[in-house]
């Protein structure tokens, strides 16, 4: 298992300007973990884009045009009745299941993109290891380097806004 | 925050944990817990036993008759499909939106919109008559060689309220995911730790897991503002796609629309009270909330009151001898009273959140919330009850009384929704700690 350097810092701003300095320095690999969603993290950290939405749209559009065809193979092709003399294909009517289903299925198509890109469920997982990440939900910030990749400690320590350096599996 | 915390620069991140947290995972509940969880478990009973006699005798027990089908049954389904609306509003027009006073209220408003969706979804299946076969509605495969009739506005129902239940489901629990998280690393017990590590589902708050997070979240908000709509669209259309006098109005899926908007606006409003008492945020949910909320439901009451008067309008403008009759039913016929309640309950009696002094005191916020919700669900039996009362054919008058079936059935749900509730804040965080925080950083940045 490989080992990996912690840096924990106590708020965004000096973990945002650590990941800066250390890109200058050549540091290349680099995770964070923080506990809310912090939108510069994706532009310093250099993040692809998620590809998420692109599944919902097209999840959303196929199964409304499935639940569309499905309706009207129904009422029109396998059993018409002719009611009140209205048309057989009753499109209006037939819109509200279909924009339900789209929505639906565009909720639950990103939902399982979501779980899949995320690597989720995982319950066991080397960031774990230690009790000490714990607070990366609560208050506190970490920056995670490869051990082979991380400056030496002396040269971590003098980030500011540093609040421990530890070493752990990852 | 207090002033105190407000002067320094950083955010206090950690206390914003522990408030939230903290009484989810202390041990002991409280008595007077206890003594609420044991009122709702008891009507929850009433409602179990209810539901049951109407299994065994069939919907004879409720007060309908061959004129007024409907009753309480799609009454109450229309207010609490109503109620259940506000929180997908909240969560995410508000969010798209950027205002930023939700994050506190998002999550129970959004456990409020789940609860009541899923209460209401029960009514138009326990008023089948053979609620056993509601199964039918679904679109599968079956020897019959048959499939809905797509044309009935119950099937759109049905649609409608599957794909909201499940979408809010989703939702919110997308929203919680974070948060679950942190109670996973919070719990010692561990009975709590093995719950919320399942609940979490091994989220680690990694840099790209909070980036395909949010585009997910931001992508199911601009979902839900159309879904939450359309939801309560069909409820609107349910009713208009007949040619009852009173029912038949093109202004029906907006003004059920905005009328849903308006009710679950002011459950809001009272469970953020009680919230703020039971489990004493008194910073997180503040005057200010109650503030904008009360701005919110008296631009509702002047929209209602707006939709009423369309109505009427309509019925004259229309010429129409049954229209006509029916809006002089409503001012001067057997429900009268009721009508003017209603009207003075959802129009009037807001006219007070004017004045910023109700606004902001506690008290009376809640009452005028509690009025319109009355208001509301009154709008809703009158609805169902007065057309078919006096509908086009004389010799089809009638008029709807509801039975004790139909009271305590009502009853039931009430406590059942609050026992939901009571379990709820035990066992999730009742505000969304991750978007507190975020916001925390925006304020001691800004």
């Amino acid at each position: 298992m490989s080992r990996a350097r912690y840096l924990v810092f106590s708020d965004v701003d000096p973990l945002l300007a650590a990941i800066a300095t250390l890109r200058t320095e050549g540091v290349g690999e680099m995770e964070a973990h923080t506990p809310f969603h912090v939108p510069e993290l994706a532009a310093a950290l250099g993040l692809p884009s998620p590809r998420l939405r692109p599944v919902m749209l097209t999840a959303g559009l196929l199964v409304a045009l499935a639940t569309f065809g499905l309706q009207y193979w129904s009422a029109v092709i396998d059993y018409p009745i002719n009611s009140g003399g209205r048309p057989l294909n009753s499109w209006p009517a037939f819109g509200l299941a279909t924009f339900e289903m789209g929505v639906l299925a565009a909720a639950f198509s990103g939902f399982v993109t979501l779980l899949i890109s995320c690597g989720l469920p995982r319950l066991h997982h080397p960031f774990f290891a230690t009790a000490r990440t714990e607070a990366a939900s609560d208050d506190r910030f970490y920056l995670v380097i490869p051990v082979v990749d991380a400056p030496d400690r002396l040269r971590l320590s003098e980030l500011p806004g540093l609040v421990e350096v530890f070493e752990a599996p990852a | 925050m207090t002033g105190a915390a407000h002067a320094e620069p950083v955010a206090d991140y950690g206390r914003v944990t522990r408030e939230i947290a903290d009484p989810v995972l202390s041990g002991g509940a409280g008595r007077g817990w206890w003594a609420f969880c044991l009122f709702f478990l008891a009507l929850t009973g009433i409602m179990i036993a209810s539901i049951v006699w109407l299994l065994y005798r069939g919907i004879g027990i409720w007060g309908i008759n061959t004129s007024n089908i409907w009753g309480f049954a799609i009454a109450n389904y229309v207010w609490w499909i109503g109620i259940g609306n506000a929180g997908t509003l909240i969560s995410s027009m508000l969010l798209l939106t950027r205002q930023r006073w939700r994050t506190s209220i998002s999550r129970f408003a959004e456990a409020m919109t789940l609860f009541a969706a899923a209460i209401a979804g029960l009514f138009p299946i326990l008023h089948l008559g053979r609620p056993w076969l509601f199964y039918w509605l679904v679109p599968y495969p079956n020897t019959l060689g048959l499939t809905p009739q797509w044309r009935s506005p119950l099937v759109w129902d049905f649609f409608a309220i599957a794909s909201y239940l499940l979408f809010s489901l989703m939702f919110w629990y997308v929203g919680a995911l974070p948060d679950f998280a942190t109670l996973r690393d919070r719990a010692r017990a561990r009975g709590t730790r093995i719950l919320f590590g399942i609940l979490a589902f091994g989220w680690r708050n990694s840099a790209w897991q909070w980036h395909v997070w949010k585009s997910y979240y931001g992508a199911m908000a601009a979902l839900g503002v159309p879904l939450v709509i359309s939801v309560h669209s069909v409820v609107g259309l349910d009713f208009a796609a007949g040619i009852a006098p009173g029912w038949a109005e093109t202004i029906f899926p907006p003004y059920f629309v905005v009328g849903a908007m308006f009710s679950g606006f002011a459950m809001v409003v009272v469970l953020a009270a009680v919230f703020r008492h039971a489990l004493k945020i008194p910073d997180l949910v503040t005057e200010e909330h109650f503030d904008v909320m009360g701005k919110v439901l008296l631009f509702g009451a002047w929209i209602m009151a707006l939709s009423y008067a369309t109505e009427w309008f309509y019925a004259w403008y229309s010429q129409e001898a049954a229209e006509r009759y029916l809006v002089a039913f409503e001012f001067s016929g057997l429900y009268a009273p009721l009508y003017v309640t209603m009207l003075a309950c959802n129009c009037l009696i807001p006219q007070l959140y004017w004045l910023p002094w109700a606004r902001r005191t506690l008290p009376v916020t809640i009452t005028i919330a509690v009025l319109i919700n009355v208001g509301m669900w009154l709008e809703r039996i009158l609805i169902v009850a007065m057309t078919p009362a006096r509908s086009h054919l004389p010799s089809q008058w009638s008029a709807y009384w509801p039975t004790i079936w139909d009271w305590l059935l009502f009853a039931g749900t009430l406590g059942f929704f609050g026992l939901l509730f009571t379990l709820f804040l035990r066992v999730i965080p009742a505000v969304s700690m991750h978007e507190v925080k975020a916001d925390r950083r925006q304020e001691a940045s800004a």
